[in-house]
């Protein structure tokens, strides 16, 4: 089918003022964060979608899935916008960009049964201020938290910087609702738990769009005692001690809602005005008063023991913590520090036990500053903690010289990225700890997956078997 | 050309809270919670000083940073050094500089006239003073023409130099009293290159060219952030630390003025959210409140 026959078709289906074709929307609509440089000078190197559909229901959902179904023409489902791996780049010729953030109600907030429930496009800011009003939190804070909608957070598999107290979105999720491309609205019903079989919520959450669009969900809500918050920080000279000291709070049975360590580079950006050239190893204990006070008690003594560990002013930590989200000014910021710098950063964040978090860390540090030229940072914090491992984000700028656009991400970001996921699954970890696949990572799947990408792929060809969900994501596409 | 800017570090005294508002027996917020910034139009004026060593001819610009301050400023030193300026110096202060720019002045001049230069570059203001006097004392102490307002500076070409030279003879005298350069000089008319400097005035854009020595004093220039070194850069150059040296002995430091109390601006602004109606309806309510806020 023709763009202006799917354009005709989506508006038919769902009134014309609901259906985009601005041509700056469309071009800003091919890509996401991965392809900010492309973006912010005037680039466009996917195929321009057909068109934004903006959806308010599961039913308007379900309409225009089935169409598209029936016509094979690519879904690109999207809320909050704030990808950063190229999950929302239209790479099949006239795909549909289907929007949820107009489905933007909370639709219940339950004091009792602690849980909310919302539709897709809610932000998680709001739907959290709102339950800290009534002394309830969700316990998710991403750093896009601001930007990132529920959909989207749920389709990504997000995770918030009180991970290691609340886990990520997939320990929230109670129940939701998702339409697939057949046109099937399904519902999974809020429940404490149950041994009814697989948990099927696995099948959604983290799906990245490329087996249904996620229209509704319920997540767990936690008291909010932020007057009860401890924070706790240290400075060291070496990341090995400090991966120690991560994992013996963690395997001691601790569970602090932060524990992150920072290189001297990274941290950097963050911690100037009191680290210097320190790692930064920092706690935040929250819950019950005395729960809290006992957690931050109790990890105090542990890092007592490593006298290399100095204490700084806790409320060093504390102010920090405040001003560590990114909202819609900061994205504008960044846009303009671009243009005039012509310097740019990004990230990878990866997973790996404990034995092997160390070497890979190391590793990719000593290769990427090898092997990729005109590096103005290259650094990497922990900031997620499990009985078993921990994550490390990469954090890595460049100045882009001698190049056009489209090279930025062939010339540096790619080649950095390749680095990062093939020392990673070399040393068994996971390639992706938080931000999905994307179209960026797809390469690498089959190794991430190994025998069990059998399941991955079935799940696919079961649920999408016309090949119609964010074609190319998770998955590469076979050219 | 002998080029030396002068920097300062701030605190990004916005970031503090309302509870980093209790002000010490100094009379200061509680700053050292908050990060540390490059003042935003020296960050011009450095990048500004890179960008004229890079029109000039090789080997020709020699730059020197200076700052007056504590140890805050080391790390921007470094970043100052990974960028090959040829010197960083801290001078360490006597006293606390805050709303003293005639004492700023005072020790940069005397820096300036032991170690001589041909071209000042710095901002107009700093974020956390803000009392855009201190380059205008410094000109004042050094006897040099100065240019506010600063928006970009470039070697003049040929034709505009042989017209400028003639518009800009007081200038060009100014340059006589203050002292001969030692620099080599790259263009034919012997001396030193005379400079085509754009500057922002209540009548708009105002393109002048002046022989140094000169003080530039570089106002909300577009698009001059400072470039950011290669870690590789880091690594080679910026681990020499800066010289640090006690600002000027000898000078009266003492306070004419005497700083009584310290308040936090009331920033608030009012907010109307207008979401009711059509887009017109909202234009129309957006046009009413401009008009009536009109004289
Ligand atoms: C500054 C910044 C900080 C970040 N910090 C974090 C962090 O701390 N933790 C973290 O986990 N992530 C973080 N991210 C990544 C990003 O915010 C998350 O991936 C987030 O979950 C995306 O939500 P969104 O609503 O913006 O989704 P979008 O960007 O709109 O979409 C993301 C993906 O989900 C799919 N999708 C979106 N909505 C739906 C839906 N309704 N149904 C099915 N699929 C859908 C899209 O197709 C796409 O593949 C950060 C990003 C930025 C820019």
């Amino acid at each position: 089918m023709n763009r202006e026959d799917i354009v005709a078709n989506l508006k038919k289906i769902l009134g014309a003022d609901r259906v985009t074709t601005e041509e700056q929307a469309l071009r800003d609509a091919s890509v996401d964060r991965f392809r900010k440089y492309e973006n912010i000078r005037g680039v466009c190197t996917q195929p321009v979608p057909a068109a934004i559909a903006y959806v308010q229901s599961a039913q308007e959902v379900s309409d225009v899935l089935q169409f598209a179904s029936e016509h094979q023409i690519n879904i690109v489902p999207r809320t909050g916008v704030s990808a950063t791996e190229g999950g929302l780049e239209t790479v099949v010729p006239d795909s549909v960009v289907l929007d949820g953030s107009r489905m933007n109600k909370i639709l219940s907030i339950d004091p009792y049964d602690m849980q909310a429930t919302c539709q897709c496009g809610v932000s998680l800011q709001t739907l959290d201020d709102r339950c800290r009003e009534m002394g309830l939190t969700t316990g998710h804070s991403p750093q896009s938290k601001p930007l990132a909608q529920m959909g989207g957070l749920t389709a990504t598999r997000s995770i918030g910087q009180f991970s290691t107290l609340y886990g990520g979105i997939e320990d929230m999720i109670v129940g939701l609702e998702a339409v697939f491309p057949n046109g099937r609205i399904t519902r999974i019903k809020n429940v404490p738990r149950r041994a009814a079989g697989p948990d099927i919520r696995h099948v959604v959450v983290g799906n990245e769009g490329t087996l249904c669009f996620i229209t509704e969900v319920t997540v767990k809500l936690f008291p909010y005692y932020p007057e009860n918050n401890v924070f706790l920080g240290y400075l060291l000279d070496d990341m090995k001690l400090g991966f120690e000291l991560l994992r013996e709070v963690m395997v001691r049975g601790y569970r602090p809602s932060i524990a992150r360590l920072y290189d001297p580079e990274d941290g950097a950006s963050h911690f100037s005005h009191f680290a210097g050239d320190s790692c930064v190893l920092i706690f935040m204990a929250e819950g019950p008063k005395g729960l809290a006070q006992a957690t931050a008690e109790a990890i105090s003594a542990i890092v007592a023991q490593k006298p290399q560990c100095r204490p700084v002013d806790p409320d060093y930590i504390r102010r920090w913590f405040n001003g560590l989200n990114w909202d819609p000014i900061k994205v504008a910021e960044e846009r303009a520090e671009i243009i005039a710098t012509n310097n740019i950063g990004h990230t990878t964040e990866i997973s790996a036990p404990w034995s092997r978090l160390y070497e890979i860390y190391e590793v990719v540090m000593k290769r990427v500053r090898a092997e990729v030229p005109d590096l103005t940072l290259l650094g990497g914090h922990s900031s997620h903690g499990y009985i078993n491992g921990a994550n490390i984000y990469f954090v890595y700028y460049y100045n882009m010289v001698n190049i056009v656009p489209e090279e930025e991400i062939t010339k540096y970001h790619l080649p950095i990225k390749k680095i990062i996921v093939e020392e990673t699954l070399a040393r068994g970890g996971s390639m992706c700890h938080h931000h999905g696949v994307g179209k960026h990572r797809a390469a690498w799947i089959e190794d991430e997956y190994g025998s069990s990408f059998y399941i991955l792929k079935t799940l696919k060809e079961a649920f999408d078997p016309r090949g119609v969900m964010n074609m190319g994501d998770i998955i590469p596409l076979k050219r | 050309m002998r080029i030396l800017a002068l920097f300062k570090v701030v605190a990004e005294l916005e970031a503090l809270t309302e509870e980093d508002w209790r002000v010490d027996a100094e009379l200061r917020p509680q700053e050292r919670y908050v990060r540390t910034t490059l003042n935003p139009e020296d960050e011009s004026a450095l990048e500004l000083a890179l960008r004229l060593r890079e029109a000039l001819p090789p080997g020709e610009a020699v730059l020197t940073a200076l700052t007056i301050g504590d140890e805050r400023a080391d790390r921007t030193a470094a970043t100052l050094m990974a960028l090959k300026f040829d010197r960083v110096v801290r001078l360490a202060p006597p006293a606390d500089l805050r709303f003293r720019p005639e004492l700023t002045a005072a020790l940069a001049a005397a820096e300036i006239l032991a170690r001589p230069q041909d071209l000042i570059l710095t901002g107009c203001r700093s974020a956390d003073g803000g009392n855009a006097l201190t380059p205008f004392f410094l000109a004042e102490r050094l006897g040099w023409p100065i240019v506010a307002e600063t928006l970009s500076l470039a070697p003049a070409s040929a034709p505009e130099a042989a017209e400028g030279g003639e518009e800009t003879g007081e200038t060009a005298k100014a340059a006589e009293t203050a002292g001969p350069s030692g620099g080599a000089s790259a263009w034919p008319g012997g001396g030193l290159p005379p400079l085509a400097v754009e500057s922002l005035t209540d009548d708009g854009l105002l393109r002048q060219v002046v022989v140094p020595p000169l003080l530039a004093a570089v106002g909300n220039a577009p698009s001059a952030y400072l470039r950011v070194p290669t870690v590789k850069d880091r690594l080679s150059f910026g681990r020499r630390p800066p010289e640090v040296r006690q600002a000027a002995k000898g000078l009266d430091v003492r306070p004419r003025l005497k700083l009584r109390s310290l308040t936090r601006p009331d920033e608030r602004r009012r907010v109307r959210l207008v979401d009711q109606g059509a887009p017109s309806d909202k234009a129309a309510i957006l046009l009413q409140a401009l008009t009536e806020r009109r004289p």
